[in-house]
């Protein structure tokens, strides 16, 4: 078997998955999931991935699962969960807690190379059980924003108001033609992000009052089974942030 | 909390436990079960030959290649053939000669193999006019045929086959438009054979607001709600019990004819994904009989204009040409054949653009090998 046409011809095609010098570290990828794509870096790393099957791949798997599409209570999510797990445990990624530090690289290494099936030993088994318990208590206990790399206390002061979310919310049967939040006391103005799940920004716009419509060339890219984010940020007259909605999610129903 | 964190470390156990003794048991690698579903067509008519992925083997795939091939007495030619997942992010290329397909593919969003409800695979074969009543053949892939996990580890196809009988009143060849996001009101044009004025037509995932038949070949369907009509599955019922299950997908129709023959023979199976703006390269220095193609598809119901550009490592631009594709059009060929005949150095880069967004898919060709090996292209620039 070893080399016969079929292995090659199956070889093409890892050949062509494979990671390549290029590629980028899960650091990168992280950061592609969880902050705006408007520096140059970013635009550069969204580029490669665009361009490389091997990044593509990762970084969509690493976004199915920082942003999970259950959200029917702790049960069902536990439940699918398990589902994947028993589908493909090799296949699972997961961003660092902490973006950026020195021991991630190292902890992503440990992490792949457990799954690989050299290491299905009984003793592989009890291991990752334990790690698993663990991710699932990280995952259980998670709050619904990532945590972001900046000191918390910082992030507190800027961002004291918490804007009410009133809609899009959740599974819709039809697109939904504004955005609708509840006024912030102390907010002249409102800044809006629609965006895709990967935190590609798909419009951007400013407010005064506490709705905006969605113009229809937006509209129009809002399709059945596309899982889109939106945030409401508050604005003081002095034009600095005050308060978030923070990230809201919502999505067309397939109409199957 | 704490019971149904037990109850999910159990789970996670049995999982890994039932996992590591299936891995234990033997030198048997798992492999990716697939099941293809029988077929009853008449002669004349379509038959779509769907790989069903086993919903126990369901997980991310990155890419695989396959081989197939029909019998000629009960087939006459390969209609079509097209790639599924649930993101639509599938590309690759199939080489098709008589009624034998080679295919090579890409999966770059992993979503290749995680939905049961898409087959991975259709492939429309045209059934032999002068087949018998009666007559049966073998549907199946050939053992060769392997996928790529998300983990580039190659995992061998197992294949329930099919059974095909020529028999029956009715068969769907195609679907117009196929593909894309499509409003209310839309007329949906569905071709094949032996449609009658009692013949039933049911959609799981879309809703009519009318049906009308047109003729024994085609019956009409108006969208009575806007759609995205890739994977759409359509099912026709004849009074005598007759049926026939399709697919839909945009099955372009070649704009052109490469004059390489090995890209003449190349159905380019394009994603979903649509760019206005796309780059192929930086080009490598290719081995003997090697050569680069491009494969370009309108899914847009607007004429496209496309603009090719060759630019150089340093960013000049060096040639350039422009096609026009109406909607449903497709063109597949060597580069050369897009900059009038002269081959692009390595090093350089195709720029596309177009004034609507299109499927873009580059090529590998290797003549003396006989394959195609399909090309991601990038996005360039932001979409919004
Ligand atoms: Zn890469």
């Amino acid at each position: 078997m070893e080399n016969s046409i079929d292995d090659r011809e199956i070889q093409v095609i890892r050949a062509a998955v494979a990671a390549t010098p290029a590629c980028l570290p899960i650091e990168k990828l992280c950061s592609l999931l969880h902050e705006p794509r408007d520096s140059d870096p970013q635009l550069l790393a969204a580029a490669h991935v665009a361009a490389c099957v091997h990044c593509s791949i990762e970084l969509s798997l690493l976004r199915e699962f920082e942003f999970p599409q259950p959200q029917a209570g702790e049960e069902a999510a536990v439940d699918w969960i398990a589902a994947r797990l028993s589908r493909d445990v090799s296949a699972r990624r997961s961003c660092p807690q902490i973006i950026g530090r020195d021991r991630d690289a190292g902890r992503r290494a440990w992490w792949r190379a457990m799954f690989t099936p050299r290491f299905a030993s009984s003793t592989a088994v009890a291991f990752a059980t334990v790690l698993l318990l663990i991710s699932a208590i990280l995952y259980v206990r998670r709050p619904m924003e990532p945590r972001l790399a900046s000191s918390p206390a910082a992030a507190e002061v800027q961002r004291s108001t918490s804007i009410v979310a009133l809609g899009p919310l959740g599974e819709l049967a039809q697109r939904p033609a504004t955005i609708q939040w509840r006024d912030a006391a102390g907010a002249s103005s409102y800044r809006i992000l629609l965006m895709e799940v990967d935190r590609t920004a798909l419009w951007r716009a400013d407010a005064s009052g506490s709705e905006i419509a969605i113009p229809e060339r937006v509209r129009s890219r809002i399709v059945p089974g596309k899982t889109l984010l939106w945030e409401v940020t508050a604005r003081s007259a002095s034009g600095s942030e005050i308060g978030s909605s923070g990230l809201q999610r919502f999505v067309l129903k397939l109409n199957k | 909390m704490v019971s149904k964190l037990v109850g999910f470390v159990f789970a996670v156990t049995l999982v890994l436990w039932a996992d590591h003794g299936k891995k234990g048991g033997g030198a048997d690698q798992p492999g990716f079960e697939v099941k293809v579903p029988n077929e009853t067509q008449p002669p004349g008519g379509t038959v779509q030959v769907k790989f069903m992925p086993d919903p126990t083997s369901l997980a991310p795939m990155a890419g695989g290649t396959g081989r197939a091939a029909f019998d000629l007495a009960s087939f006459s030619g390969i209609d079509g053939i097209e790639l599924f997942s649930g993101t639509g992010d599938v590309l690759g290329a199939a080489v098709i000669q008589g009624t034998q397909v080679q295919v090579r593919f890409l999966s770059p969003l992993g979503t290749f193999g995680t939905d049961a409800n898409y087959p991975l695979m259709t492939i429309a074969l045209h059934v032999n006019p002068k087949a018998s009543l009666g007559q049966q053949s073998i549907l199946t892939l050939d053992p060769s045929t392997q996928f790529i996990n998300a983990s580039n580890q190659a995992l061998p196809v197992n294949v329930k086959p099919g059974t095909f009988t020529a028999g029956g009143t009715v068969s769907i060849s195609n679907v117009i438009p196929g593909g894309g996001a499509w409003p209310a009101g839309t007329v949906v044009r569905l071709l094949g054979t032996g449609f009658q004025a009692a013949t039933s037509v049911t959609a799981p995932g879309l809703s009519f607001s009318a049906v009308t038949l047109q003729s024994p070949s085609e019956i009409d369907l108006t969208l009575a709600q806007g759609a995205t009509l890739d994977g759409e599955q359509i099912v026709v019922r004849n009074p005598d019990g007759s049926e026939d299950t399709y697919f839909s997908y945009l099955r372009g129709v070649p704009a052109a004819k490469s004059a390489v023959p090995l890209f003449a023979a190349t159905w380019p199976l394009f994603s979903t994904l649509t760019h206005t703006a796309a780059a192929l390269g930086p080009l490598q220095a290719l081995g003997p009989g090697q050569l680069y193609g491009l494969g370009l598809q309108n899914p847009h119901a607007h004429t496209a204009q496309i603009v090719l550009t060759l630019v150089s490592s340093g960013g000049a631009s060096i040639a350039s040409s422009g096609l026009n594709l109406a909607f449903g059009a497709r063109v597949a060929g060597a580069l050369s054949e897009f900059f009038n005949g002269s081959v692009p150095a390595p090093g350089t880069t195709v720029r596309v653009s177009s004034s609507v967004p299109i499927q873009i898919l580059g090529l590998l060709g290797d003549t003396s090998a006989t394959t195609v090996t399909p090309i991601i292209v990038g996005q360039v620039g932001n979409s919004w």
